[in-house]
């Protein structure tokens, strides 16, 4: 329950956001050209429209991963009642208690780095424009 | 000689297009057949509707919006009504289609040597290894150098006109009977684009294929072209041999065209010879002929549209669509001895005036 409730927030944000970059690049030339290579449109969606659309999605998740696991996931733990960082920065805001909300902080901020790291590598293997030569 | 049964069969094609302007026809009543192992050009300005009928073709332009009419038939198929699926096994097997900017025409994220693959195994049951050997056979063919390392190369690593041999590799790979190229050579500057076309006119050759040349330049039309198709607004304004077009034009369009060519055999005219106006907006066409505002022999039956038929005497293929008598247009075409061009308004009613005074 818990984590439906978290994730339908961002299947809606989500779908949206690959729904406008699939629209965007359905209407590209090399699209046409793989229609008329005469590929099932399966194939034409998955390997040419889906792999060019999933760059912007996957810089949006990497910061909202990285939210949700540094304590992002605050009003869900509340509400279900999970002993977990979100629940804890929580308490610690309300009791104006510093340290551990210094350190919630940090935390978030380290896995926000972190994935920031993990995205820019996925874009070199999803687009090898941006590779480092 | 008999005549050869024609490979496709296009008859009063109509495309248009349902736009926020109303219902734009962007194909106008494009009627033409290709013969095997010819290749026909069809030469117009951008906006003309080329590239729409070659799309058309393929099926390319099915949208929501997009309403079509007639027909066109690849052997028994007819290519208008036939389904997505049939349409599949048709696309790049039989007729193959080179599209014009090989820099947006490719997929940025994929190696070529996997898009050529790719194409061979839609239509073809072979394992991934003897794909990729095919794949590297056909770089070389079209002229590529060390095929074997650039076929791992991705589209962004290669020069234009290498890429442009991709596109053509592309549409050979599985020797289709027809290809269409749309304007291959356009993005590329004159060296590339001469020895491309030579390249792609031997492998046509070697392949037999027939194939339709869309473009704007007259020059590669000289180069490969049997007979040529002049579109203007949507129609075909003339069609004949590539002699009857280049050395007896019979449509004022035609000669503008022609006219606006620099020629190296004549002294350098002070400003190069243009077609005056502008064509007319697809959503709204003048009536009948639809060059008559631009054109300075305009008369009084040139509201009513003409058909496209033979005018010459003796030329049964050579058709066109200008009301004006072939003695007419020869005597007005030339706008100074040996000189093939379209006057502008002015200049004719100078010299009608002289004439008359």
């Amino acid at each position: 329950m818990p984590w439906t409730a978290l994730s339908l927030l961002f299947i809606g944000v989500y779908s949206r956001v690959l729904r406008s970059n699939v629209l965007d690049t359905i209407n590209d030339d090399y699209v046409r050209t793989a229609r008329a290579k005469g590929l099932p449109e399966r194939q034409v969606l998955l390997r040419h429209v889906l792999r060019n659309s999933l760059i912007p999605i996957v810089s949006l998740w990497g910061l909202d991963f990285g939210a949700v696991v540094g304590g992002g996931a605050l009003l869900t733990e509340t509400v279900f009642d999970l002993q977990g960082v979100g629940q804890y920065a929580a308490e610690s805001i309300g009791q104006l208690d510093v340290p551990p909300v210094l350190a919630i902080v940090m935390f978030g901020a380290f896995f926000v780095v972190v994935l920031t790291t993990v995205v820019d590598i996925l874009y070199a293997t999803l687009d090898p424009r941006i590779r480092l030569t | 000689m008999s005549a050869p049964e024609p490979i496709l069969r296009v008859s009063d094609l109509e495309v248009s297009f349902a736009t926020d302007e109303g219902l734009v026809r962007a194909v106008d009543g494009v009627s033409f057949e290709l013969l095997p192992g010819e290749v026909l050009a069809v030469v117009g300005e951008s906006g003309c509707g080329k590239s729409v009928t070659a799309m058309t073709l393929l099926g390319l332009t099915r949208s929501a919006n997009a309403r079509f009419a007639g027909a066109a038939y690849y052997g028994d198929t007819e290519l208008l009504g036939a389904s997505e699926a049939e349409l599949q096994q048709i696309r790049g097997a039989e007729i193959a289609m080179i599209f014009q900017d090989s820099a947006s025409s490719l997929n940025p994220v994929q190696r070529i040597g996997k898009q050529v693959a790719e194409q061979i195994q839609a239509h073809e049951k072979v394992s991934d290894a003897q794909a990729r050997e095919r794949t590297i056979e056909l770089l070389e063919r079209v002229g590529i150098p060390n095929a074997r390392r650039r076929v791992d190369a991705y589209p962004f690593e290669l020069s234009g006109g290498m890429r442009q041999r991709v596109m053509i590799a592309l549409a050979l790979s599985c020797d289709p009977k027809v290809l269409i190229a749309d304007e291959p050579t356009t993005a590329l500057d004159v060296t590339i684009q001469a020895q491309i076309l030579e390249r792609f006119r031997e492998l046509v050759r070697q392949l037999g294929a027939s194939v339709i040349l869309v473009t704007h330049d007259l020059g590669v039309v000289t180069d490969i072209a049997d007979r040529i198709a002049v579109m203007y607004a949507g129609r075909i304004v003339e069609r004949g041999s590539l002699d009857e077009i280049f050395y007896d034009p019979q449509h004022p369009y035609t000669w503008g065209l022609l006219g606006s060519i620099p020629r190296l055999d004549r002294p350098r005219p002070q400003r190069l010879p243009t077609i005056p106006g502008l064509p007319p907006s697809l959503a709204q066409r003048p009536d009948g002929c639809h060059l008559r505002p631009r054109c300075p022999h305009e008369f009084d039956r040139c509201v009513k549209t003409p058909p496209l038929q033979s005018r010459v005497p003796g030329a049964a293929e050579h058709l066109d669509r200008c009301w004006l008598s072939c003695e007419q247009k020869r005597e007005l075409r030339e706008i100074e001895p040996g000189v093939i061009g379209l006057r502008h308004k002015h200049e004719v009613e100078l010299t009608k005036g002289g004439a008359g005074g």
